[in-house]
C-alpha cells in the first residue's frame, strides 16, 4: 500500500546543486516515487511546475535568479486553487529562525534542514500526503494555517516559529 | 468560513486573498485519498522496507560523493588566492561550494566536513570583509577531516571551537579597529 500510492505522485524537486538533485531524485526514485521532476532554480521550476501540475514540491531556498521563497509565494496566489494548494517542503541549511519564519511567511508548508535524512525525508511526505494542513487566506497571507493545533479558549497560544510551521 | 477545493477551482488566487478578508479557511483533501480512490483505508505508514531501500541508495552514493566532495575541497585553496580583480566571483564560488558542502556532507556521513563547511558558511554570510587566514583553516580542515579515514571526532569538535575563537576574535578585532 505504502508503494501504490508514491507510484501515483509526481514530486518537483528544486536545488542548484546538482549533486542534492541527485541524491534527492535517488531517495525518492527508491520510495517508488512515480514522477520525478527536476530543476535547477525556481524560474525553471517554475515553468515545470505549471507543466507537470507535481502532487509535492521540495525546494530549496537560497538559488539565483528565483529562490525558493519567491518560487512558493508565486505557486501560493496561482490561479487555481488546486494548484496553489500544492504542498511545499523547503529543504535548506538555513536553518535559522530568521529564515525558517520567512519560510513560513511565504508558505511553506514544512521545513527539512539540511543534511537531509531518508527518514526526515520520508516522514514529512507521509505528513503532507496523509494529514493536509487547512489553508488561510487573507489579505497579505495565503498558505496552510500556521496553528498545528487550537488553543482552548482563554488558552494561550504556543507558537513559535518552527512549532507551527 | 470554511469550504472545500472543489468549491471555486478557477478564481485567482491573489483576488481570492484580498476579496475574503478577513481570513478564510480552505479544507484540503488528503493527497492519499484523493490518489487511492476507493483504495484508500487508512493513512499511509512508513514501511521499515522501503527505508532501507532509501538508505541503502544514499550508502550508494556516497561512494561517489566522497570523490566529489575531494575534488572540490582541493578547488577552493586557489580562489583565495584569486587576485583582487576577481575577488568577488571568488568569493562567490567559494561560498557557493562550502554552502554545497555544508548541506550534503553530513547526509553521506561526513558530519565533522559538514560542521567545518557550517562554520566557513556563517563566517562568509556575516563578514563582509574576510580574512583569508580563517578561510584556509577551515578548509584545511575540511581536507584534513574527508582524508583521514576514521577522524577523531574529539579533535575534529576542538578544531571547531578553534575556529569559532578565531572568528570571535576577528570579530573584536573588527570592532576595535573597524
Amino acid at each position: 500500500m505504502a508503494r501504490s500510492v508514491f507510484e501515483k505522485l509526481t514530486v518537483l524537486v528544486v536545488d542548484d546543486s546538482p549533486y542534492m538533485l541527485r541524491l534527492l531524485s535517488g531517495i525518492l526514485g527508491a520510495l517508488g516515487v512515480g514522477k520525478i521532476v527536476t530543476a535547477g532554480d525556481g524560474e525553471e521550476a517554475w515553468s515545470k511546475f505549471l507543466k507537470e501540475k507535481p502532487d509535492v514540491v521540495l525546494t530549496d531556498a537560497a538559488m539565483q535568479p528565483t529562490d525558493g521563497f519567491a518560487l512558493t509565494r508565486r505557486l501560493r496566489t496561482v490561479g487555481t486553487r488546486e494548484l496553489g494548494t500544492v504542498p511545499v517542503i523547503m529543504v535548506s541549511a538555513h536553518s535559522e529562525r530568521s529564515a525558517i519564519e520567512r519560510a513560513r511567511d511565504a508558505g511553506i508548508t514544512d521545513f527539512i534542514c539540511k543534511p537531509v535524512s531518508a527518514r526526515a525525508i520520508y516522514e514529512r511526505l507521509l505528513d503532507v500526503i496523509n494529514r493536509p494542513r487547512e489553508f488561510v487566506e487573507t489579505a497579505n497571507f495565503v498558505g496552510p494555517d500556521r496553528r498545528r493545533r487550537n488553543a482552548a479558549p482563554g488558552e494561550a497560544e504556543r507558537r513559535g516559529p518552527v512549532a507551527f510551521i | 468560513m470554511s469550504d472545500s477545493l472543489s468549491e471555486d477551482d478557477n478564481e485567482a488566487g491573489a483576488k481570492r486573498a484580498t476579496d475574503s478578508l478577513p481570513a478564510r479557511f480552505v479544507r484540503i483533501p488528503s493527497i492519499a485519498e484523493r490518489k487511492l480512490g476507493r483504495d484508500y483505508t487508512a493513512p499511509i505508514r512508513l514501511d521499515p522496507r522501503v527505508l532501507d531501500q532509501m538508505q541503502k541508495t544514499i550508502k550508494t552514493l556516497a561512494a561517489t560523493y566522497k570523490e566529489t566532495l575531494v575534488g572540490q575541497i582541493a578547488s577552493l585553496l586557489p580562489l583565495i588566492e584569486a587576485g583582487s580583480a576577481d575577488a568577488g566571483e571568488a568569493r562567490s564560488r567559494l561560498y557557493s561550494i562550502a554552502h554545497d558542502v555544508r548541506g550534503l556532507a553530513g547526509t553521506f556521513g561526513l558530519a565533522i566536513v559538514g560542521n567545518f563547511a557550517r562554520s566557513l558558511c556563517g563566517y562568509m554570510e556575516k563578514h563582509t570583509d574576510l580574512d583569508s587566514m580563517i578561510i584556509r583553516f577551515h578548509i584545511e580542515a575540511m581536507r584534513d577531516a574527508v582524508t583521514d579515514p576514521a577522524p577523531d571526532s574529539n579533535l575534529a569538535d576542538e578544531t571547531l571551537r578553534s575556529l569559532e575563537r578565531l572568528i570571535d576574535a576577528a570579530d573584536i578585532d573588527a570592532r576595535s579597529f573597524g
